[in-house]
């Protein structure tokens, strides 16, 4: 099954940087549909602003973590069906394991390539 | 039986036949007892000296090498460079993928005008330049890492100096070797390379 590649994304980064990154390797991806979030708490207001259909973020963040995200995301009724990708530099199985428990359907060790990233994103939304 | 016992010390007392207790006898014993308490005494003291001796060659020792560790020396020069200068490299890092970026944003805009054919080649290595861009997140954690550190230690220094208010100041320290003048300079503390051209346009080499 093909995967729609105008469904619109949230990317959530505390570093602007990592955003463009991520922004520009989605574009070669054909995924162009993409907003984006520089902390938890802007994420989760637009995710109640406007419907998304993918969520990639970052783990470490302040004041709201990728995992904290994850968790309000998933406590929401309105959202919490919303697949939801951790890229993030954090790769100890703990870290793992505690994104797995709050609902995560994929996750994503940085640094990373496209090939990847399209996988993960295709591996979610088929 | 022993001499360190009430018995052993009562033992000359006993030497009288008819079972009275001499004068003799009682003085011989005494002085016998005053004798052992003074040795022992006088070993106590000098075991207790001893211990107090030490204690205060640690505590001197202690001192000493807090006052060479010149707690707020360490915070005030070094910990403060260190931080400045792990700071400008997480933003040298930060500036120059960005600049990476912008250059790799300008090709993509021109490869729109390629044929397909033509184009997805260099697609593909414009998306690697993009993937190797990811790496500077890494670093940029490493860092943040090593800043933490860096301020759990500068914490500690504080806590040391507070304990150790009385120290003495230490004394001024020896010309340090360098193996650069100053090293590059923090944004905004250096130089800008046009006053430097400016410089060297005022003071022409007089041999032309």
């Amino acid at each position: 099954m093909a995967v729609d590649r105008n469904i619109p994304i949230l990317i959530v980064d505390d570093y602007r940087t990592m955003l463009r990154i991520i922004r520009s390797l989605l574009r070669q991806l054909d995924f162009t549909n993409v907003d984006e979030a520089t902390d938890g708490a802007t994420a989760l207001r637009k995710l109640r602003e406007k419907p998304y259909g993918l969520v990639i973020s970052d783990w470490n963040m302040q004041p709201m973590t990728g995992l904290e995200l994850l968790k309000a995301v998933r406590a929401d009724p309105q959202l919490r069906d919303i697949p939801f990708i951790m890229v993030t530099a954090e790769s100890r199985k703990e870290n793992v394991l505690a994104a797995k428990e709050a609902g995560v359907d994929n996750y994503i060790v940085k640094p990373f390539n496209a090939e990847t990233l399209r996988a993960k994103i295709e591996a979610v939304l088929r | 039986m022993s001499a360190d016992t009430a018995e052993g010390w009562a033992g000359p007392l006993r030497q009288s036949d008819d079972g009275d207790i001499s004068f003799d006898a009682l003085f011989v014993a005494v002085r016998e007892l005053v004798t052992k308490l003074e040795d022992r005494v006088n070993e106590l003291a000098a075991r207790v000296r001893a211990d107090v001796d030490g204690l205060a060659r640690v505590i001197a020792e202690t001192r000493r090498e807090l006052r060479e560790l010149a707690p707020e020396e360490l915070r005030r020069r070094h910990l403060a460079v260190a931080n400045g200068e792990l700071d400008a490299v997480a933003r040298h890092l930060e500036e120059a993928t960005n600049e990476i970026l912008d250059a790799c944003e300008a090709m993509e805009r021109l490869l729109e005008q390629l044929p397909e054919p033509r184009r997805g080649p260099l697609l593909a290595q414009l998306t690697r330049v993009y993937e190797a861009c990811s790496f500077h997140d890494i670093p940029g954690q490493r860092i943040r890492k090593v800043v933490d550190s860096l301020e759990e230690v500068d914490r500690r220094l504080r806590q040391i100096r507070e304990s150790y208010r009385a120290l003495p100041a230490r004394p001024p320290a020896a010309e340090e070797p360098r193996s650069l003048l100053n090293g590059p300079a923090l944004p905004g503390q250096g130089t800008p390379q046009e006053e430097i051209d400016a410089l060297l346009g005022h003071h022409r080499n007089p041999r032309r």
